[in-house]
């Protein structure tokens, strides 16, 4: 019955959907932080830990036929406590033992993948934030909210859909040299 | 302006919105045009990416309005209190500010007692005597600490040559150790784990009957395991992977077979005959299977190379004799299997840590 359970939350977390995420959020929160308040965290430490362990869990959510080889619970645990024990070595802050009380999987492939995902939402975010304005606003708006040419162009203040393109066009073009740019940089 | 188009065009084909005849006219154009089909591509990768981005922006905004629509529901976080939260929180980060503020406080309050018996002139050089001689009395005891620091790291194992040797491994986090009898002729047994740390142990049982012993290590150097990696499985089938770790040397050293029957030398029923390559020294190593869990103890080389293992089963024969001794009721064998997902170089780093070199002494 859990893992149907489990099934449905992470279907509904690949999709974005705030009742799944505020159930397993719900059901894990206190587990983590409890974790990482024993282990010399705070609890802005514990909600940054499991914040990421969402986008993990969401990361893997969203590839096709994927599947959770246990509890969801057990999962969110060993991923928390990977990504905690990262964070104490880079904080020098590793005091030797971590208690590990509940069980624990493997989870560093999956950590190895999110961290090339995170980097490349990050060089986005840094060629958004780089290209200025209207054209972040515009690209936003056809291609993350998915809103029509014409709508966009009446939004924005355009005289006609065309212009509204052409200048999308451009934006993009901006928005993909400054994006690979960083790519090749950090490739 | 031309390009303006053509982007537009690869878009309307990926988003799959072109109608057929102008797919099919699209795709020869790209065919025929390794230009053309690089940008599509390109830009293939490129919205890709922009869209990943969206969604991952929209989910961090998801989860930020959860967490706060929790936090003032007061469902999360109100388990600060439960531990002592911030308190415990704030003295864990400041400990080693505090500390130090202690010392400093320490050291200024003795100079200011010092300063204080130098300006009172009339008792200042008895009292410094005083001091001095404390000092010295301290710095004496500081040796002699130091000393008892190093006796405890010298060696364990007596000056002499061993007189018997093998393998054994870890059943219970507590430090009770099981190998094989014969592994066990002297009174004085060392374990050395594959650090080259060494602990005394003691014979709780031995039945040379079985081939089966049950140490205790008994060492204050000895730190008890949270809990052990593998557990102990009756189970086993025929022809079934198996591994094996111990120390035909002083460097662990593992090895991999099958088993190869569910009985031992000439039917014996107490052993299984495996396959593996082992030496003198594996006597008493675990024998694993490839989920991690323990099902024999590796025992005997007959003259035609065959190897042998007794029983799991035999374990649990030993244990449950031995706590009917009120001095080891409280062992308990290891349970549950943690290194179940992970492959066999993982397993091993775990496992590694659970067996030791066993030498014992007269």
């Amino acid at each position: 019955m859990n893992i149907e359970k489990d099934k449905i939350l992470l279907e509904g977390l690949a999709k974005n959907d705030k009742a799944a995420v505020e159930a397993i959020y719900k059901d894990n929160f206190n587990m983590v932080q409890s974790f990482i308040l024993n282990n010399n965290g705070s609890t802005d430490d514990a909600r940054d830990i499991f914040q990421e362990a969402m986008i993990v869990l969401y990361e893997k959510s969203r590839v096709a036929n994927f599947s959770l080889h246990c509890q969801l619970k057990t999962y969110i645990y060993s991923v928390c406590r990977r990504l905690w024990l990262k964070r104490l070595q880079q904080l020098n802050r590793f005091t030797g033992q971590v208690e590990s009380l509940e069980e624990v999987v493997p989870v560093e492939e999956e950590l190895e993948n999110h961290e090339k995902l995170n980097a490349d939402f990050m060089m986005m975010e840094q060629a958004m934030s780089k290209i200025g304005e209207p054209c972040k606003s515009l690209l936003e708006a056809y291609y993350i909210q998915k809103k029509h040419m014409q709508e966009i162009a009446e939004g924005f203040g355009y005289t006609n859909a065309d212009n509204a393109k052409t200048q999308k066009y451009k934006c993009l073009m901006r928005l993909k040299k400054l994006f690979f740019a960083q790519y090749k940089n950090g490739q | 302006m031309e390009d303006v188009l053509l982007l537009d065009a690869a878009e309307r084909y990926m988003k799959g919105s072109m109608n057929q005849q102008e797919k099919l006219f699209f795709e020869e154009l790209r065919k025929n045009n390794p230009e053309l089909d690089q940008m599509v591509v390109e830009q293939t990768f490129f919205l890709n990416e922009v869209e990943q981005y969206g969604d991952l922006k929209a989910f961090k905004h998801s989860l930020h309005e959860v967490d706060t629509k929790l936090a003032e529901e007061g469902i999360i976080r109100k388990s600060d209190l439960r531990f002592g939260g911030k308190v415990v929180y704030i003295w864990k980060k400041y400990k080693r500010t505090v500390m130090v503020a202690a010392s400093i406080a320490g050291i200024v309050s003795m100079l200011t007692v010092a300063l204080a018996s130098v300006y009172n002139n009339s008792k200042s050089n008895n009292d410094l005597t005083k001091l001095s001689r404390e000092i010295d009395r301290l710095k004496a005891d500081n040796i002699n600490t130091n000393k008892k620091l190093d006796d405890v790291k010298r060696p364990k194992a007596p000056n002499a040559p061993f007189i018997s040797g093998g393998t054994g491994f870890l059943i219970d986090a507590k430090g009770y150790m099981i190998t094989n009898a014969h592994v066990l002729k002297g009174k004085t047994i060392v374990a050395t784990n594959q650090k080259g740390e060494q602990f005394l142990a003691k014979i709780c049982m031995k039945d040379e009957n079985r081939d089966i012993a049950i140490l205790k290590i008994d060492d204050k150097d000895f730190k008890p395991f949270t809990s052990l990696p593998y557990s102990i499985n009756k189970l086993v089938n025929l022809a079934e992977p198996i591994y094996t770790l111990g120390y035909p040397k002083d460097e662990i050293v593992y090895g991999e077979g099958y088993l190869s029957s569910e009985t031992g030398y000439k039917s014996d029923t107490l052993t299984y005959q495996i396959a593996i390559a082992a030496d003198h020294g594996n006597s008493g190593g675990p024998v694993l299977n490839k989920k991690g869990d323990v099902i024999g103890i590796l025992t005997d080389k007959s003259e035609g190379g065959a190897v042998f293992a007794v029983k799991s089963l035999y374990i649990f024969n030993a244990v449950e004799n031995l706590k009917k001794d009120p001095a080891h009721a409280n062992l308990k064998l290891a349970g549950k299997n943690s290194i179940n997902n992970l492959d066999r170089v993982g397993q091993v780093k775990k496992v590694n840590d659970c067996v030791f070199l066993i030498k014992s002494y007269e």
